[in-house]
Parts: C-alpha cells; structure tokens; sequence
C-alpha cells in the first residue's frame, strides 16, 4: 500500500490509518518533493508545475522499492496524481483508493461544479505567499552543508506542515489551477471514491462527476466532513478502505 | 467568560474538532463587526473567506490535529459587513474536562498586510528584474563571445595579409632589381654601342665631305649629288647617335640642382632655332620669370626638343607660347604650339623612344626626342604630358618634381 499525501502537509497525515494495515499489506509513504521532509536540493520548478511531476515521483518511489500490486491511496491532488500513474503504468497497480478527490476545482458553468470560482483560487494563492510555517526548514538543507553547525539537525524534524511560500504556491497552483477531467476515463484501475459529506474543497457533485466518468469505480459516501476524514474520522476511514479492499479479493 | 478574557484585545476563539464554534470573546465580534450576533454554535469556517476555508482544511487543521499547535497562520475572516479582515492565528489543542477543543487568538492586521503585500511585490519585481538582467547578461555573453570569435577571425586575417604583403614586398625588391640590373646593363649596352658608332660614323662623313671638296670639278652633278646624299644621311645617323648616346647618359649622370632660368633659357634656343625648309617659323610668345631649380644642361635639351617640336610641326606658322600655368593643384610649365597635332589616342605613346605618328618625311627626327624630355622630367622627379587637337595645335606640359619648384 502506497499512501500519497495531498495538498497541504505530508505523510504524517496518514498516521492514524497505516497501523490498521500493516499486517496485512507493504506499507510506504513518502513525501512529495517540496514537501515533508524531502531534499529541497531535488526540486525542479518545472517539473513540479504540473501534476505529471507528482506522478513521476510515485513512479520513482515504486520503481525503486519494486513495488507490485499496489494498492494506491491517494489524499485529495494526490488522487489525480494516482489515476496518471495507474494512466502511464497500469501494471504496476492493482486498485485506486481516492480519499477526497477532484479532477477540477473551479466551476465550469453550466454543468460544472468544481466548487472555486477563479478569484477563489486566487485568493488562496495570495494566502499561500504570506504563510510561513516552518520556512526556516527550508533554509536548513543547504545549511545542514555546514558540518559546525550540529545543532540545526534538530530543526528538521519541525517539517509537518511546512509551508515554504514558494513552493507551497507552486504546489497550489498545480493543484487547483489544473483541469485533469479529461483523463478521467482513461483509468485503467478499479477505484474507490471516498466522498466527504460537507467537503469545501470536494463536493458532493464533484463525486457524483467522478463515478459517472471514472471506469470500474465505487462511490462511497462518508459521515465524515471537512476535507480530511483519514485525520477527523479515522475509524470510518479504515471500516471503508478494509471493506472494499475485502470485497475487491473476493 | 471570564471577563478579562472577553476583553482582552486580542480576539478568542475556541471550536471543536468538528469545527463548531464552542466561545468566542466581544473583541473577536467587534473585530468581526458582528457584535450582535452569537459566534457560538457556528461552524468556525462560516467567519471564514473561501480562501481561508481551503487553507484550514488543507493546512491550519490538520496542523493543530497533528502537531497540537499551529503559529502565525495567516488568514482572512468575513467582516459581518462583508469585507475581509487579515489577521494572524496562534492556536493551541486542549483537553478540557475529557473534550478537545482548539483555542485561538486572533490579531488583526490590516497594517502589516498592506506592508506585506508591498514586500512581496517589490520581492516579485526585484526577480522579474533579475530575470531580466540575466537575460541580458546571458545575451551580452554571447555577443561578447562572437565579438571575440570575429576578433580572433581579424587576427588571423592580418596576419595572413602581413606575411602576404611580405611576401609581396620581397617579391616587388626582388623584381626591381633585376630591373635595375637589366636597365644598368641596356643603358650601358646602348652607350657602349652608340659611342663604338660614333667613331666610324665621324670618319664616313668627314671623308664624304672631303671626297666632295676634292672632286667638286670632276664629277657631274648627279654623282656629285650622290656625294651630297651620302654625307647628309651619314649626319643624320650622326645625330641619332648623338641623341641616343645622350638618352643612355641620361640614366648615368646625376643630375644637378641650380637655379635656372627657363625664360632666357627658351629665349636663347628659339634665336638659335630656324624652321625646315619651306616652312615658315612661328612666331614665340614666352612668359617672363620663369624659374626652376634643376640641371641647366638638361633643362635646355629637354626645351629644345620641345620648341623644335613645336616648330617642326607648325609648318603654316602660326604661334608658340611658353609660360606656366596651375594644373590641379600645382604648376607645370608648358610649350604649346598650334600646328597639325595629334590624336589624344596616342597622348602617351608618343613619350616612347622610336614612336613616330607622322611618316610624312616633312618631319624629320630621330623618334629619341619625346623619350629624352619625359626621362629628363622624370629624372627631376617630375613628369611630361601633352594634350592636343588634330588641326589646332598641341600643348606639352612638364614638370620637375617638388624640388624643382622654387
């Protein structure tokens, strides 16, 4: 099982959920280049301005733990991320665990509801620049060059949620700027949506969008709300992901 | 609440994991100009901007959810009258009494914002303008490089021309040597010759004119007539002789630089010139103060082969005028005539020894003269040029170099 953390934080987030899997399944995690604790040396402004960049990191990481019949569990962005790796390598994975997603997060009026119109999004993208949470961290890798200084190795740990506002922005427009609908129907892996029921960022028309254009998927409508039930409603999460992996082996 | 809480200026606000509101004190609703409605039992992201909505499911909670604390969040709350208030959140996880609720503080800051938001633009243009200046620099760079390839490209490109015109410099010495060795050696072939001629030449016509003298009563006049010829032809090569041995002297003497006095100097030679037989002699016309600096001796030979041209070729007469004029931007002298001339095709052939345009017999002479004045000139650092009109007349030109000028 690979867990794919979405927009906004890292790995970390998925600490409630691994534990209830791990006898059964592989479990790895990671974090996104510019995220977490990742080397900063590796970010490539390019590659990380559109999504494609994410799956190719999830590729690498599977590539060079040889991983095979992954179960891909996906946060939010990080569902799209999934459907184009399962797009590019479709033997790599056997199913899509999508927690949150959306293919496109600003209106498309008449029918579309992504659930942003664009001054939104570009709100947020503002809020993104004047965040600063942990951007000392950021400086820490080139510092961390400098071997007399010992005492920065323990700052690392602080990355949770770091918000380098550069990177952090990057992230946020190749998150909601991008339009992935049109992939959508080239999945070739089984899915589950994992739909919140008051989700700002997810709607309940996005699910319904996905279901109707995603091959092989189930829907799932949680009790949970908000936008991150594997954090605020571990227990449901897990009832669900352990239920329709069970009936996926049947 | 506790009232110092309610009042504290800071705004308080604490809500449950499922994000409804649980307190909130009076400076959060002043700030929030909702002072007369109840926060309470709100969902937390109801006094947030959509933006911020985002910002707290993606960031703002699962921070506090994870880390117990989230600092210095920045966001936007929705002003009870709609506008959107900046402030920074500090907030901190609780258990009270068995229940998690998260306690914030609240600070506006609409200053710093507006602060901010200049920083970040000038941050903004500051990177354009270094991306610009990159550019730049990167495209000066590779002008730099072509400017230094075409430089070198120069540098080669003289250096071939220097060692060409080395090259062509010692080829150029190498000829005028040779020339020089093969003009000495002519010039004294022709000077050996013409004075080995001389000799034998004296003698034939001394002894056809004693023969003449002593037989004058013998003979009859068609032998004595012979006779006649035979010294006259044998002057004639005489005087070639002269005239060549002259020309080959030419390129021998050095020359010598004295005062002259060309007027009285063409004076002297036309009182001594006399036209041929059965032309009439012009008549001169010569300018005054006529000065140059030169070798007297061949200054004369060479006017006196140009007013016996002149002479010469005005069978009818007519004027000779000698003087100086200004051509371009010096002075010549000149001996103009106004007889037959001759085409201007011909203007510079004529300067060659033994060119001869005319084959009519009237005009005798060597084909040497033209040759002698143009060597003369040049020996002077000078030059000859002539210009003409077939049936109006010629004008000679000469002049002898910057040193011949006074």
């Amino acid at each position: 099982m690979v867990f794919a953390h979405g927009f906004g934080c890292d790995q970390n987030m998925w600490r409630f959920i691994t534990p209830a899997f791990e006898d059964d399944y592989r479990i790895t995690l990671f974090d996104y280049v510019g995220s977490g604790g990742s080397d900063l040396r590796a970010y490539d402004p390019d590659r990380y301005s559109s999504l494609e960049g994410y799956a190719e990191d999830v590729l690498d990481v599977c590539e060079e733990l040889d991983l095979k019949n992954v179960v891909f569990v996906g946060h939010s962005v990080s569902s799209v991320v999934g459907m184009l790796a399962a797009i590019k390598q479709p033997e790599r994975f056997s199913r899509l665990i999508l927690v949150g997603p959306s293919p496109c997060y600003i209106n498309e009026p008449p029918h579309y509801v992504g659930g942003f119109n664009r001054a939104d999004i570009e709100e947020l993208l503002g809020m993104m620049d004047k965040n600063y949470i942990g951007w000392a961290n950021f400086l820490a890798p080139a510092v961390m060059a400098n071997p007399g200084r010992p005492e920065l190795a323990g700052e690392l740990r602080e990355s949770f949620c770091s918000t380098d506002p550069v990177i952090a922005r990057r992230f946020a427009e190749a998150t909601f700027l991008s339009d992935y609908r049109s992939i959508v129907e080239k999945v070739p892996v089984p899915s589950l949506i994992m739909q919140c029921s008051e989700d700002i960022i997810a709607p309940l028309e996005v699910g319904d969008y996905l279901k109707l254009h995603l091959p092989q998927s189930t829907l799932a409508v949680m009790k949970a709300t908000g936008h991150c039930p594997h954090m605020s409603h571990p227990e449901e999460t897990i009832q669900i992901i352990r239920n329709y992996l069970a009936e996926s082996r049947a | 609440m506790d009232e110092v809480l309610n009042s504290v200026p800071c705004g308080y606000l604490s809500f449950a994991d499922d994000g409804k509101i649980l307190a909130a004190n009076q400076t959060l609703l002043d700030m929030l100009e909702r002072s007369d409605r109840k926060l309470e039992g709100q969902h937390v992201e109801s006094i947030f901007t959509v933006a911020s909505r985002i910002f707290y499911q993606t960031h703002f909670l699962p921070l506090l959810t994870v880390k117990g604390r989230a600092e210095e969040i920045y966001l936007t709350l929705r002003s009870g009258t709609g506008s959107d208030l900046p402030v920074l959140v500090n907030a901190a996880r609780v258990d009270r009494l068995g229940r998690l609720s998260n306690d914030c503080i609240v600070v506006p800051m609409r200053r710093r914002s507006l602060f901010e938001d200049e920083i970040l633009r000038a941050k903004k243009d500051l990177e354009e303008a270094n991306q610009a200046k990159d550019q730049v620099n990167a495209e000066l760079e590779l002008t730099r490089l072509a400017l230094e390839k075409k430089q070198r490209e120069l540098q080669d490109r003289n250096c071939e021309l220097e060692a060409l015109k080395e090259r062509l410099e010692g080829q150029v010495e190498e000829r005028t040597t040779e020339l020089s060795e093969a003009l000495e050696d002519l010039e004294s072939f022709s000077y050996a010759i013409a004075h080995d001629l001389r000799g034998p030449l004296r003698a034939i016509v001394s002894t056809s004119e004693i023969l003449r003298a002593e037989t004058s009563a013998i003979l009859a006049e068609e032998q004595l007539s012979l006779l006649d010829r035979q010294s006259f032809n044998g002057r004639k090569l005489s005087a070639l002789v002269d005239d060549l041995l002259r020309f080959a002297r030419l390129g021998r003497q050095g020359i010598l630089r004295e005062p002259v006095n060309v007027s009285e100097l063409a004076m002297n030679i036309i009182a001594g010139i006399s036209p041929a037989h059965g032309s009439k002699k012009p008549s001169f016309n010569v300018q005054g103060g006529l000065r140059v600096r030169g070798d007297p001796a061949l200054i004369r030979i060479l006017l006196e082969n140009l007013i016996q041209n002149a002479v010469k070729y005005s069978p009818e007469g007519g004027t000779v005028r000698i003087g100086s004029k200004s051509v371009g931007e010096t002075s010549a002298f000149f001996v103009q005539d106004t007889g037959i001339g001759f085409d201007m095709e011909f203007a510079e052939k004529i300067f060659q020894p033994f060119e001869r345009l005319h084959s009519d017999s009237r005009f005798e002479g060597s084909g040497i003269g033209l040759a002698t004045v143009k060597r003369i000139a040049e020996r002077h650092g000078g030059a000859v040029w002539a210009t003409s009109l077939p049936g109006q007349g010629s004008t000679f030109y000469f002049t002898l170099g910057a040193a011949g000028r006074l």
